[in-house]
Parts: structure tokens; sequence; C-alpha cells
């Protein structure tokens, strides 16, 4: 039995896992390990430090605390991933089968044949636990390879208790946190941010860190920021565009989910602007930080700027047939323009231009999706 | 009255469907056509969800100039419904209540007929395709339109659910002169809709059959 489920179940999640994120990998890869091994040092070296320097690079996986916590806080969102991926896959029509065949077997058969698929999932994560290991050793750190493999081993069990826990309860109807939160009146505006708590945790997960990374790193490191409008402009622009990605997959989103709204009654205006309850949500926190960090009238500068851009980017998004590498390479156009013209100090262009754009091509891209 | 003028649908530069003219009283329609002949691309752009040359008005009402006030007065039910999974039947019908000025009462009745007050309360995604379905008839009767636009109302419904649909299509038209129009390309018993009249798509133009 095993060897067969074993293989179908591998064919199914764990090829499908890699496959779904081929990018990921192959970004952490360029990365991680090419900066370990590849890439040349800034400046002239000695010869003869080459390798030294290198060492000290790699080492820095076993010795420091920050790269050890690092690596914890991202196998936690490798374990979140994959077990998003896997409850996803299996809620598939072609996929159902899973419900009423292998849950038949004795639990503890489950758990090793998952458990097995598990660590096939985790294998990236088991090599650099591996590597940590091998490094730990040589150089006699010994605390942090063993914390890494302890930490590795209850992941991939916690992981494999959760699946075999999904697969054999009888029903999987409940009631999230949020819902609960929100079991009021949800208005047709805030409907996107409903759905993104449901169903794209991670990515606003992912989104929140990177923009909220940026706080501590740039503007705790240079604290003169605090005064120069032109270069916090850049930086918040910045931030803002993190949150491209949820601009754009909330088109995707109305497309497959609201098209019975275009046929609602709802004016222009109040459709293009009904949507920023949205992205007040979504930038709550950075809000509430650029109120407490810059003078309120800057803070009001940026944000609007901040906000400006991503109603532009939303009005695009609705342009008919686009795809998401024409979208980035809009985005990335925008951005260098716009950076351009805060070079030339007119950042207080930014939002009267942002939104009458946006407006204007708003107007021609909601309703008329595809070409007549 | 529906009028289309000079209308043409395309995709991708092939045409679908030419109506030079073409103006409905009040009444209850059945689109027929075979598969692909654009019956529910037609459906979609008198709805307002698909663009098209030139122009549909509903009593001087212009779709393309007066967007809000024409969409006060057509509602639709699409073939295949999707809703947002999280949101339950009773949160979908405040939403279409609040969008289309509409009240409780308006489908009270259908609800009741359509035997769905006992899953109303759950999430739309535990729904299956004919629940479904019964919701998105449901939410097209909302408020006061002056045309309901059906697309393939009758599939997956059971038989009781049929006749208590076709009861509905009729009551609406005699009660609330309200126009329907739906497709259909099924072979279906429309016992209740005796003064139904035919619109036939072919050769990618309308023909209008009278009872």
């Amino acid at each position: 039995m095993s060897i067969t489920v074993k293989n179908i179940l591998q064919k199914i999640f764990v090829q499908g896992f890699y496959r779904a994120h081929a990018g990921m990998f192959i970004f952490l890869f360029a990365a991680v390990f090419s900066s370990c091994f590849f890439v040349n040092t800034l400046g002239e070296l000695p010869p003869g430090t080459y390798f030294f320097w290198h060492f000290i690079i790699t080492i820095t996986l076993v010795s420091n605390p920050l790269m050890i916590a690092l690596f914890l806080l991202l196998s936690l969102f490798y374990a979140f991933k994959n077990q998003q991926f896997i409850h996803q896959e299996m809620q598939k029509a072609h996929h159902l089968f899973l419900f009423y065949s292998i849950n038949a077997k004795p639990a503890k058969e489950q758990l090793r044949v998952w458990f097995f698929i598990e660590l096939s999932i985790f294998l990236p994560l088991i090599s650099y636990t591996l590597f940590s290991v091998f490094i730990g050793f040589i150089t006699h750190y010994y605390l942090a390879p063993v914390l890494i493999v302890v930490y590795v081993i209850v992941l991939v069990f916690l992981c494999t208790c959760n699946i075999v826990r999904t697969l054999n309860k009888l029903s999987n109807d409940k009631t999230l946190w949020f819902g609960k939160i929100f079991k009021s009146r949800k208005p047709f505006f805030t409907l996107y941010t409903h759905h993104v708590l449901h169903k794209q945790k991670s990515v606003f997960f992912l989104t929140k860190l990177a923009s909220l990374a940026i706080i501590p790193i740039i503007f705790y490191n240079y604290p003169a920021l605090k005064d120069d409008l032109k270069t916090s402009c850049m930086i918040i622009i910045l931030m803002t565009a993190v949150h491209l990605v949820l601009v754009y997959q909330e088109q995707h989103f109305n497309n497959r989910y609201l098209s019975f709204a275009y046929n609602f009654p709802y004016s222009i205006a109040g459709l293009f602007f009904g949507s920023i309850i949205n992205y007040l949500f979504f930038l709550t926190p950075e809000i509430i930080w650029m109120f407490t960090y810059f003078q309120p009238l800057n803070a009001c500068v940026l944000l609007l700027s901040g906000f400006s851009l991503l109603l532009l980017m939303r009005s695009i998004s609705f342009s008919p047939s686009l795809h998401l590498f024409s979208f980035l390479k809009i985005v990335f156009l925008v951005l260098c323009l716009l950076f351009l013209v805060i070079l030339y100090n007119f950042y207080w262009t930014i939002t009267p231009l942002c939104l009458l754009l946006s407006y204007i091509i708003f107007r021609e891209n909601y309703f008329y999706k595809n070409p007549a | 009255m529906l009028s289309l003028q000079s209308f043409e649908k395309s995709y991708s530069g092939n045409l679908i469907l030419k109506v030079n003219h073409c103006a409905l009283v009040k009444g209850i329609y059945r689109l027929k056509g075979a598969n692909g002949t654009g019956k529910s691309t037609l459906i979609k752009c008198i709805a307002g969800l698909l663009p098209f040359k030139d122009t549909i008005t509903i009593n001087n009402t212009s779709l393309k100039k007066c967007r809000v006030s024409y969409r006060q007065k057509i509602n639709f039910a699409d073939a295949e419904p999707l809703f947002p999974e999280f949101l339950t039947g009773e949160e979908m019908i405040q939403l279409f209540i609040h969008a289309k000025n509409g009240a409780i009462h308006d489908i009270d009745e259908l609800i009741e007929s359509l035997n769905m007050r006992h899953y109303l309360q759950s999430p739309v995604g535990t729904y299956s395709s004919g629940m479904l379905k019964k919701l998105s008839l449901a939410l097209a009767c909302i408020g006061k339109p002056e045309w309901i636009l059906l697309d393939e109302p009758f599939i997956t419904l059971d038989s009781d659910s049929l006749t208590a649909i076709q009861t509905q299509i009729k009551k609406l038209h005699e009660e609330k002169n309200t126009g329907i129009l739906f497709s259909s390309h099924q072979i279906v018993q429309l016992e209740n809709l005796p003064s139904v009249k035919q619109i036939f798509i072919e050769d990618k133009s309308l023909k209008l059959q009278y009872p």
C-alpha cells in the first residue's frame, strides 16, 4: 500500500508544490546560496583571504542569532505555505477521492506516509539544516545546528498531524476568527478585504512583513530622513508599491466572484473611491506609524502619495487582458517616473497627477474589460 | 421598451452577433439558439457586463450614456453563478437589497417556494450548484427592475423549483409589469408560461416568433 500511495501523493503534492513554487526556489537559490559562494566582495582583498571571507559569511548561518531567528521564521512561513498548498489541492474536485480512500488505513500508517511526503516537501530546509550541522561541527557551534534540527523535525511532524487530522475529520465547516469579528453586514466595497483575510492570508502577511521591514531598516537607521520629505516620499512610495500584489489580485477577485456587480447601479466615482476602504485597512499599520513618526502635514503628504499610486495601479490593473508580466513592467515604469518627479522636487504633484490619471483610466477600464 | 440599435458584438475581430434594430415591448421572451451562437453574450451585453458596439436602451435610457439609471432598470442572473465563498446567502441578499434599493419582501415568497430558507445562513462556499442557482435567481428578483435577464435559469434545478421559478416569472410580469428575457437551450415544459415569445439566434442575427 505504502509504495503506491506514496507515489500518488508524491505526484500530487510534492511535485505539485515544487512546480507551483519554482519561482520562489530559484529566487532563494540565487539570493542565499550564490551570495555565500559566488558573489565577489566589494573592493580589493589581499591574496589568500578570499575564502576566509566567504567562510565568515557561511559561518554566520550557525553563529549569528539573528540569522538563526530569520531561518526559524522562514521555516515557519515555509510550513504555512506548504500546508496552505496541500489543503487547497485537497479541496479540488479531482483530489476529493483522498477523503474516501487513504483515510481508511490505520492512523499510524497514514502518519507514516504523510510524514514521508512532508519530508520530501521540506527537502530544501532539510538541506540547509544538514549544511548548518556540517558547518556547526567543523566550527564547534553545536547549539544552533541542534536547535535547527529539532525545530525542522517538529515542524514536519506538526504539518503531518495537521494533514492527517484534516483528512479524517467529518466536516470542514468552521467559522473563522475574523468571521466572528466582522459578523455584521459586509458592505460591497469591503468584500475584497474579507477575501484577503479569508483566502490570501499568506500574501497579506508577506506584504506586511516586507513593507514594515522597511521602517526599522531605513528610517531608524537614518534618523535624518524624518525631516527629508523628498527621500521619505521615495521610500513611502516603495512601501506602498509592495502592496501592488494585493492590488493586482483585486481585479482577479472582482472578475471571478463579483462579476454580478457590473450590473449594480453604482456611479463611477462611487466605484473608484469605494475601494479606498480596502487600502485603508491594508495600510493601517503604516498609517499609524507615519502619523507617530512624521509631522502630521508631512504624514498626510506621504500617505496621499502612496494612496494615489495604489489607485493609479488599480485602475491600470483593470485594463483588458493585462497579464502579471505586463503589469510588473508598468509598475516599474511608473515607479521610475515617480522617482524622477521626486528627484526634481515636484513630489507635491504626485497625488493630484496620479489621482486624475487613475480616475480617467478607471473610467475607461472598469466596465469594458474586453475589446468590443 | 428594450431596444438594440446597430448592435454588434465581436470576440477578437470575429463577429458573433449583429442586430440592426430590435425593440422588445415588456413581455416574457425566451432566447433560443444552438451552443455558441451568443445567447449568454447577448444577455451579458444587455446586462452591462460585456462591451459591445453601439446602443442598447431601456425606455430611452442608454446603457453607455446613463450607466447608473440603466442598471437600476435591469437585473441579471448568470448561468453558472459564482459568489464570494465566505459570504452567506443572507449576506448576498443584503448586498443586493442595498445595491438595488430593494426589500426582503421582494423575494420572501420565492425563498419559501424554492425552499431556500434553511441554508441561507451558511456560507456560499458550502452550496451545491442547484442551491447557488436558486440564490442567483432570487437575487435577480430584488428591487424594482423593468427587465430581468436570466441566463439558462432552468439548469441544475429540480422539478419543484422549475415550477416555482416559472410561477415567479409569470407573477413578476403580470403583477409588476416586468419584462423577462431568459435564454434556454433545454427542452423544458413551460406549462406556466403560455404567453412566452421566442427569439431565435440564427446566422448571427435575432429572429422573433410570437405564439
